[in-house]
């Protein structure tokens, strides 16, 4: 059995060795206190006033932007008029039939207008299916 | 010891020779007392007065606290927490992460940094009005 022997540290070497490692752990302990301490001083003093004033003139440069150009007239108005959507194959607009060989046209062109769709849409609501389409606005028939 | 090249007003001859320690940890509760210039840095708590009757430097560290006392000595860096009186006879440093809840007098040179927290009275006790020399 072998005994290890160890050198014991002089008091000597016992005190510089402890205070050098307090001094290690003081550093470090004031100065993260300190830096603390001079953040929370810091804080409302400079950052809350140069973000408020960060903020202002963003509010500022803001308000005083031009406003953007308005269109040409032309431009503004829609080029083509829209249809609303087919909700079901029975709403869908289904093409007029063929007319028959020798007789007029039962149905005189409505002109184009903007409720041009909805007439259209409310004929064939309207219309039992399968039947032959009345006309809406018989070429003889006046407003009354 | 230290790398830090900051002028101290405690020299750091001083705070190199301090032959006691409190470690970080350590509750020390009773009266501290000596007749001989030593030293002592309390990185513990200590409830109670430490006395030098001549020379003496007294270092409370970042991680010290002292509570319930008198610290009298030639020398006193104060980095921690202290509630009690302090009495430096020659100087006293209070350093940026200090707290000292209580009177402090010294004789000759003192030094507070700005971010210290001090409450209670600074008193100097040498002659106020002698012409420097």
């Amino acid at each position: 059995m072998t005994a290890v022997t160890q050198s014991i540290p002089d008091s000597e070497t016992l005190r510089r060795a402890a205070l050098a490692a307090s001094w290690r752990r003081s550093q470090g302990v004031a100065r993260r206190r300190l830096w603390w301490r001079w953040t929370l001083w810091l804080l409302p003093r400079v950052l809350v006033p140069l973000g408020a004033v960060a903020a202002l003139a963003w509010a500022a440069m803001r308000w005083t932007q031009p406003a953007p150009a308005p269109e040409p007239a032309h431009l503004g108005r829609p080029r083509t008029i829209e249809r609303p959507p087919a909700a079901d194959a029975r709403n869908a607009v289904r093409p007029e039939p063929a007319p028959a060989a020798g007789s007029a046209p039962a149905i005189a062109t409505a002109p184009p207008s903007p409720s041009a769709s909805t007439t259209i849409l409310l004929r064939l609501d309207l219309a039992p299916t399968g039947s032959a389409t009345p006309p809406i606005n018989p070429p003889g028939d006046k407003p009354r | 010891m230290s790398s830090n090249p900051t002028t101290r007003l405690v020299p750091v001859e001083r705070l190199a020779a301090i032959t006691s320690l409190i470690a970080e940890g350590a509750v020390f509760e009773g009266n501290f007392h000596t007749a001989v210039d030593q030293g002592i840095k309390i990185d513990g708590t200590l409830t109670g007065n430490v006395t030098f009757q001549t020379g003496g430097t007294l270092h409370v560290g970042a991680t010290g606290v002292v509570e319930n006392t008198r610290l009298e000595a030639d020398y006193i860096f104060i980095e921690g927490k202290v509630v009690g009186a302090v009495i430096a006879r020659k100087a006293l440093e209070i350093a940026g992460s200090a707290t000292l809840l209580g009177d402090a007098s010294y004789d000759e040179l003192i030094d507070i940094h700005p971010r210290a927290r001090v409450r209670g009275k600074i008193e100097y006790r040498g002659d106020i009005d002698a012409r420097p020399t």
